[in-house]
């Protein structure tokens, strides 16, 4: 069930024209930034396209999963498939496949940069493939935030609004947590701290579980929404 | 309906616990070459012994190109022990917040706090922050005499020749210090956790019995010797396997010497085990002598030579006869030993009495003209520290990354840029139009 979700959102979505303006955006933008980084440290260093390219995700990401549910709320389609004996669950799980898998293929010419800078210099490969894997599963969880959003409404602009705020709140919530005697807890829910350690070179098991956490509540919480409209 | 609330709700639960253990149950993977970020063992040692807040404040300029390191450095720091709280501030925009932990906002540092008890360091690296944290813990700091009244350079005087500068560092390294006129009082009070005795000119007189006796009964020294006093300090660390030979140090490889100054040996073997020169950068030393350690010093005792000249360097014996030519006669050959630390441990029933002394052949590198050339500071503070018994202080063995220079000319930037801001959208937007065209068509 959910590789056929899967099969058939991958279809749709490539169909359409966002993963392209996403891929071309996000390219443009990080490249412009990390080469003048490139510029201004004259290390051969993979570290500061991170947090670039992890903010990017963070502001793209929403737009590939907008319409994930909302548009099959919207078009009538989700009723016909809740209509058949068919969970939540897989249905969710799906549909957050094929929008990771699509911003990991929008994400993929990344590696160009990692070919640029063994041709002009002699980057340390750790920080790069830590790097790699923390903006993966950084994508997942925005991902999985995207697809909970969609699943709460049937207008995929809002999606794509609510997505975005709850992800960057989540993104600042280490900022001026001091402040507010909160700066333990907003700090570990801060997906940019979380993004550090992975664009140092650092691969923290907490920081790992902390984006496998956070995609599996909202996909849980996405799943119940989806239940919640079959029930009504 | 309501069981499904109900496994919704069980099911987050499971999550937050999930994520509540995992950050209290890590391990992490340094992928760096060199695991450039793995906090050394004595950095979590001391780390573990932390369960009070302490508030790290480090001021850097928001230009300051080691700003984003520092703070990675930090969190690794709160990352392995959540009492310590971190902040990254730019001192020209809180003038008021350096002044009240007594930072200077034009060079920056670090202030380290916890309960009322403030703790300073000069960079944001692990070793400053591992030693200050320590400081912290401990409930009183180490207080260091500095010997006087024998023509020794004075901590209080700012000229090239003094000694300000150390006494600066010393008290940013939480030393507290007590200067002795020991011509007036030739005694060295019981207070004294360690003895510093800088090049004097004059023969010190009963002041040598006062120090050998502070010694024997378990004192700490730091002497520093220097060919241009005649005064022989020699005795005083004969009876802990060192000898200073004296004679002037002539450095003939370029390599390891300040540039046509064969009077300057600029020395950078340090072969030695010791935690005094452990990851030391390289010392200058100008116009020193031999300090010779004993390779079966006795039991009890045990002598560690810190640091040697290059094999091209020698030790004139007689430097106003034969000039900057070695005479085969007198002379001695490179590489020549130029400091030594012994460690004397007796075991008076039931109770260890330890002395500690540190002896170097050369004074001028202390002076403020020189103190911060290379790793003189960082020597002298960890002899301190090692003499005054704070090991986990000394030397923390932090993996430096190395540098990975990129090779980038005006003409390769602009290639960059064409390539990734440039070529890779454009093929986004080609495929996006190709599919959208074929649809079209269909």
């Amino acid at each position: 069930m959910t590789r056929a979700v899967v099969g058939k959102e991958l279809r749709v979505l490539w169909a359409s024209p966002v993963p392209y303006v996403v891929g071309a955006l996000l390219q443009l933008v990080l490249g412009l930034l990390y080469v003048d980084q490139l510029a201004a440290r004259r290390q051969a260093l993979f570290q500061p396209a991170v947090p670039i390219a992890g903010f990017l995700l963070l502001a793209l990401t929403p737009l590939v999963c907008m319409r994930a549910v909302a548009e099959e709320a919207r078009s009538g389609t989700l009723e016909l498939l809740l209509a058949v004996p068919v969970a939540g669950r897989p249905l969710v799980v799906g549909k957050w496949l094929a929008a990771w898998i699509t911003v990991l293929v929008v994400l993929a010419p990344v590696v160009l940069f990692v070919l640029l800078l063994e041709w002009f210099g002699n980057p340390d490969l750790g920080p790069v493939l830590s790097g790699l894997v923390g903006l993966a599963l950084l994508a997942g969880a925005l991902a999985a935030l995207g697809v909970l959003a969609s699943s709460l409404t049937s207008t995929q602009p809002v999606a794509a609004m609510t997505a975005f705020f709850v992800s960057l709140l989540l993104w600042f919530a280490h900022v001026r947590a001091e402040a507010l005697s909160v700066g333990g807890v907003m700090d570990r829910l801060s997906i940019s701290e979380r993004l550090r350690g992975f664009a140092g070179g650092v691969v923290d098991t907490s920081d790992v579980a902390f984006f496998v956490l956070l995609a599996a509540a909202a996909l849980t919480l996405a799943a119940a929404a989806v239940d919640g409209r079959r029930l009504r | 309906m309501r069981r499904r609330g109900l496994l919704l709700a069980a099911a987050l639960a499971a999550i937050a616990v999930l994520g509540f253990l995992s950050d209290r149950v890590h391990g992490e993977v340094d992928l760096t070459a060199g695991h450039s970020l793995s906090l050394s063992r004595q950095t979590k040692d001391v780390l573990g012994q932390v369960h009070r807040e302490v508030k790290v404040t480090a001021f850097l300029l928001r230009g300051d190109p080691s700003r984003a390191q520092a703070a990675s450095l930090l969190a690794r720091y709160r990352r392995r022990n959540h009492w310590i709280a971190y902040r990254v501030l730019d001192p020209t925009d809180t003038p008021g917040e350096a002044a009240r932990l007594d930072i200077d906002p034009t060079e920056g540092g670090v202030a380290l706090s916890s309960r009322g008890q403030v703790e300073r360091a000069p960079t944001v690296t692990e070793s400053d922050l591992t030693a200050g944290i320590a400081r912290l813990l401990r409930h009183h700091p180490a207080t260091l005499c500095i010997a006087g009244g024998h023509g020794e350079p004075s901590v209080e005087d700012g000229a090239g020749p003094g000694l300000s500068t150390l006494a600066g560092l010393l008290v940013t390294n939480g030393y507290r210090l007590q200067p002795l006129d020991l011509l007036v009082r030739p005694a060295v009070p019981p207070g004294c956790d360690g003895l510093v005795l800088v090049n004097p000119t004059a023969p010190l007189g009963p002041a040598q019995s006062a120090i050998a006796d502070y010694l024997a009964g378990g004192g700490r020294a730091l002497v520093l010797n220097d060919p241009a006093s005649t005064v022989d300090l020699s005795p005083l660390v004969q009876l802990y396997g060192m000898t200073v030979v004296h004679g002037l140090v002539l450095e003939g490889d370029d390599g390891a010497r300040l540039p046509d100054d064969p009077l300057s040996p600029v020395v950078h073997d340090f072969t030695s085990s010791s935690p005094v020169v452990r990851h030391l950068a390289p010392v200058v030393l100008p116009t020193c002598e031999a300090v010779l350690t004993a390779s079966d010093p006795g039991r009890g005792l045990s002598v560690a030579p810190l640091a040697s000249t290059s094999r091209l360097s020698f030790l004139s014996r007689r430097p106003r006869d034969t000039g900057t030519r070695f005479d085969p006669a007198v002379d001695v050959r490179g590489p020549i030993n130029v400091g030594g630390a012994a460690d004397l441990v007796a075991n008076l029933g039931g109770h260890v009495r330890r002395t500690r002394v540190v002896a170097l052949g050369d004074s001028d590198f202390a002076t403020n003209a020189l103190v911060g050339e290379g790793g003189n500071a960082r020597l002298l503070v960890q002899a301190l520290d090692w003499l005054t018994l704070q090991e986990d202080l000394v030397s923390v063995s932090t993996n430096i990354p190395a540098l990975r220079p990129l090779s980038l000319t005006e003409a390769r930037t602009r290639y960059l840029r064409y390539v990734t801001a440039g070529v890779v959208p454009a093929l986004f937007l080609l495929a996006g139009g190709t599919v959208w065209a074929v649809r079209r068509s269909r």
